[in-house]
């Protein structure tokens, strides 16, 4: 764990995961890129739209019966709507990413990029996609955009960076997430698993429930 | 547990105003929904980025949802409150049914569906369930059963729905006359629905509710519409016992069919007496009596008796006489043959043989008395008599076969006639529906 002082208002910034190099400062929202022991302001945060989700920076769950703690957050942005992609620190072993929408919980965690994959402009809903021997079908593409940001991450953040993503599952609730950027493609692959599984604590309190 | 009391405290959701008729509107599903049509007014707009752009302003109110929006209710999950309500209808555009939209911030979306009195809980779920991944039974290209989490699901009906009325809140951007193909499976009490619209296609999977259950989930619905016929997915209470029943039934059927056999078994099947009696027919009345016999122990007793009657009868009154006791047990045998040709050839009817079976007999000594009477007086005749002690008697076996099996028959056919009505509305080929 480090502690760096904010250089634009002085507050003092944690980094929880080694991995982290991207972190916004919860006082002053200044965004702050991390290299060894330094860090630099690249940037101001924009205020987070509430969107009433449960989890929050700290909430604790469970994954496959491996603890975890909610450490960054991603907000991603598309036409219709926008979902959490939150980052995710497993006891000092890995990261991973919990992405919650609609009531759907899924755990995934970045992998090597498969060759072979399909091309950003064919990809279609109902496409068979080949990942690590597995046959995932594609359920639904988005073109989004990353538009806020809070906590720490393992990448400059992609605050307002397009992406098109793509949301794959397999049978027996494998998942997984191929985030087409710009110049390369990034795989997720991972879980979904029921809120009741998660085991949950430290969540935000929920005005009315 | 979190989100379990319906009767929490109701936030203070965000407020709008809506542009239609400028009343205040609560935004229960905060951050997850993005349409909202206007309670008061009926005008749809989306909600996202602040801006409300109004999308459709009706007249008036287009249908009042059974259940108030806002209601929360408690079901097996957790506690949902209701905030959006949506009318559909199919290819006709006459036959309706209502979907109700339920929220719960920490497990999302359900479904509650209303269709012809008969409601179903339904939660969407993620992967494709008729994917080569899974077991799945297709014909010509058509999907007509899964297999599922340990149930075979059958193709019940495909068709369309179109959105024809919405009021509350939705989480996609949902447009009056929306249009998307559906396709429903069912293993009651579940159904897997598909519904696809743009190239998406999106599974959910459903329960049946009773409509005692809905009532206990949501007090505050005033009346409950009527049920019409058998839902799809509807269970039905006689295929559930129908399988014990039948089991129960053919266990108890073969344990008979066993005890009938050992019974037959130890009969002692033993001949105890032959003879051959000859009768005058004016001597009618006149009886002849027979030698006497043993029995070794008490059971029943066989009288086959046999006469070359042609086109008459022969009736022999039957008395067996304990010798000891003087106990008499009477008996009659009808013998009657009749025989000839016609314009289909040669007829006959009736047997030269006849039988008697005396029952519980005693062990002991006997003899019999046989008193004939026949028909048109012919020619002197003869008959034959075999008398056997303890055979295998087959009466009481059937009959109680007969009686146990009236239930499982029954039953076996109501399960039938329900089945055939169950799916009378079925339209897997999309014809109507």
């Amino acid at each position: 764990m480090l502690n760096i002082p904010c250089p634009s208002c002085g507050a003092q910034v944690q980094f929880i995961s080694k991995a982290s190099i991207f972190a916004v400062c919860t006082h002053c929202r200044s965004t702050l890129l991390r290299q060894d022991l330094t860090i630099q302001h690249i940037g101001q945060m924009a205020v987070l739209q509430n969107d009433n989700s449960p989890i929050q920076l700290h909430s604790v769950g469970f994954f496959n019966n491996q603890r975890f703690e909610v450490i960054g957050r991603l907000q991603k942005k598309w036409s219709g709507g926008s979902w959490n992609e939150w980052y995710l620190y497993f006891d000092g072993i890995k990261e991973g990413w919990l992405a919650e929408a609609q009531g759907f919980y899924m755990v995934s965690f970045k992998v090597e990029t498969p060759t072979q994959l399909p091309e950003r402009e064919s990809l279609r809903a109902g496409q068979i996609v080949n990942i690590d021997s597995t046959t995932y079908t594609v359920d639904d593409i988005k073109d989004v955009r990353c538009s806020f940001s809070e906590g720490e991450l393992p990448f400059q953040s992609d605050y307002g960076k397009e992406s098109r993503s793509v949301d794959c599952s397999a049978p027996n609730g494998n998942f997984a997430c191929l985030d087409y950027e710009d110049d390369k493609i990034k795989c997720y692959l991972g879980r979904y698993q029921e809120f009741d599984a998660f085991r949950f604590s430290n969540l935000k309190d929920l005005d009315g429930w | 547990m979190v989100g379990d009391n319906p009767e929490s405290q109701k936030p203070t959701a965000k407020q709008l105003s809506c542009p239609g008729c400028n009343s205040t509107i609560e935004v229960r599903g905060l951050g997850q929904t993005c349409t909202i049509a206007c309670i008061s007014c009926g005008t749809i707009f989306d909600i996202n980025d602040s801006k409300f752009e109004l999308i459709r302003a009706l007249d008036k109110l287009p249908f009042k949802p059974l259940i108030p929006l806002g209601t929360r209710g408690k079901f097996e999950e957790g506690v949902f409150e209701m905030i959006g309500a949506m009318r559909r209808t199919d290819k006709s555009g006459v036959y309706f049914w209502d979907e109700y939209l339920l929220f719960n911030p920490y497990k999302g979306f359900r479904w509650l569906v209303e269709n012809q009195g008969h409601w179903s809980y339904v939660t969407t779920i993620k992967g494709n369930p008729d994917s080569d991944t899974y077991s799945v039974s297709s014909y010509g290209g058509e999907t007509f059963a899964i297999d599922y989490e340990g149930e075979q699901y059958k193709l019940f009906l495909k068709g369309i729905a179109k959105v024809k009325y919405v009021l509350g809140e939705f989480y996609w951007q949902v447009r009056l006359n929306d249009q998307s193909d559906v396709a429903d499976y069912i293993a009651p009490p579940h159904m897997l629905s598909m519904e696809g619209s743009h190239g998406e296609r999106v599974w959910s999977h459903g329960k049946y509710l009773k409509q005692d259950e809905v009532a206990s989930i949501f007090p505050q619905i005033q009346s409950f519409p009527s049920q019409n016929g058998i839902a799809p997915n509807q269970p039905s209470a006689i295929k559930e016992y129908l399988k014990p029943v039948m089991i129960l039934y053919l266990l108890t059927v073969g344990l008979m069919i066993f005890i009938q056999i050992l019974n037959g078994a130890k009969a002692l099947n033993q001949k105890v007496l032959y003879g051959e009696n000859s009768y005058l027919p004016l001597d009618t009345q006149k009886s002849a009596t027979s030698q006497r016999f043993f029995t070794r122990k008490k059971a029943n007793l066989s009288i086959l008796t046999n006469s070359a009657v042609n086109n008459n009868w022969l009736d022999l009154e039957i008395a067996l006489i304990d010798t000891k006791t003087g106990q008499d047990y009477e008996g009659g045998i009808e013998m009657a043959y009749y025989q000839g040709v016609d314009s289909d050839g040669h007829w006959s009817e009736g047997s030269t043989y006849g039988r008697v079976l005396f029952s519980e007999i005693p062990a002991g000594e006997y003899y019999l008395t046989f008193t004939p009477q026949s028909g048109t007086p012919t020619l002197p005749e003869r008959y034959t008599y075999e008398v056997i002690s303890d055979v295998p008697y087959w009466g009481n076996f059937i009959l109680a076969l007969l009686i146990i099996s009236v239930f499982p028959l029954l039953s076996w056919i109501l399960n039938i006639i329900n089945e055939n009505k169950r799916w009378e509305d079925s339209d897997p080929h999309g014809e109507y529906s």
